[in-house]
């Protein structure tokens, strides 16, 4: 494997967490929180996929 | 050989075909669409519209196999649109559309089995090779096995997923509840989507050297950074 594509599963992995972590402190009623966290985990996962296309995207 | 073949997939069960759509169909009106159509209150336009809409179910399901278009119009379209002119006057007429909630509630699962049984499905004793237009050549061979990447990839999607499924019922506020199943719903369905992109998309086309690949993501990069620099100065400070 690459380090671009470590990269881009070690972001995975973050945006998941990120997403969960948004969830679970949803439950706990810390809205803002949540917001910050599904804010990162959208940011990590769109950095995740576009590691994989260097190139503006053209497939 | 052809004859066989074609006897073959002529084989059809428009007997099994007609009831999987008039059955599940005729359900669904009865229980969503003629419940409050004939209840006391209801309008003879509502009644009229329902009864229009049965016919227009079975006019649609017996419609001669020549002319399948019209048939799916008046079986689908012409059905759904009159059940719909039957709910909005029942409404304008003060009837509750689910005075029932467990009727409904199977009403609805009678609506989803008929829209199944509109689908096109490969009938029994029928091989899809024996398909006039299917193209002759050798099978083709699978690309292999998928790399540890892919593997990886996917399990962490798949679990990742299926977490947000279950934190989201640990939310308890019940607007706060709809918004996170809401999210774990939308964040499932795009953790999927982008770790089968990374678990597929295999070299040579991710092309370029890693530093290349890391800089094309730099502005995202750069965004998430300042998004964790912020989040680490709020935890420093806000404490």
């Amino acid at each position: 494997m690459r380090l671009a594509d470590v990269v881009s599963i070690v972001l995975l992995a973050g945006a998941i967490g990120a997403f969960a972590a948004g969830l679970y402190v949803l439950g706990e009623q810390r809205d803002v929180l949540a917001l910050y966290w599904l804010v990162v985990g959208a940011l990590a996962l769109r950095a995740s996929t576009i590691l994989l296309r260097p190139r503006g995207g053209s497939r | 050989m052809m004859e066989q073949a074609a006897s073959r997939t002529s084989v059809s069960v428009p007997g099994f075909a007609r009831g999987s759509r008039l059955f599940p169909g005729v359900y669904a009106w009865a229980t969503t669409v003629a419940s409050p159509a004939f209840a006391r209150e209801a309008s003879t336009f509502s009644r009229v519209a329902a009864v229009a809409a049965l016919l227009a179910l079975g006019a649609g399901v017996f419609w001669p196999t020549r002319a399948p278009r019209l048939g799916r119009v008046l079986g689908i379209h012409a059905f759904v649109g009159l059940s719909l002119a039957t709910w909005a006057s029942v409404l304008h007429d003060g009837v509750d559309l689910a005075a029932e909630p467990l009727v409904a509630a199977f009403g609805a699962l009678g609506w989803m089995i008929y829209a199944f049984g509109w689908g096109e499905l490969r009938g029994p004793l029928t091989v899809p090779e024996d398909d006039p237009h299917v193209i002759p050549g050798a099978p083709l061979a699978s690309r292999g096995t998928l790399g540890r990447r892919a593997t990886i990839a996917f399990w962490l999607g798949l679990a990742g997923a299926l977490s947000f499924v279950v934190l989201a019922f640990r939310v308890t506020r019940p607007t706060h509840a709809i918004l996170a199943h809401a999210v774990a719903l939308a964040a499932g369905l795009w953790v999927l989507g982008a770790a089968t992109r990374v678990a597929l998309e295999r070299a040579p086309r991710p092309s370029g050297p890693s530093a290349d690949r890391i800089a094309a993501g730099s502005g995202t990069l750069s965004a998430l950074l300042i998004a964790l620099g912020l989040g680490a100065l709020w935890l420093l400070i806000g404490r």
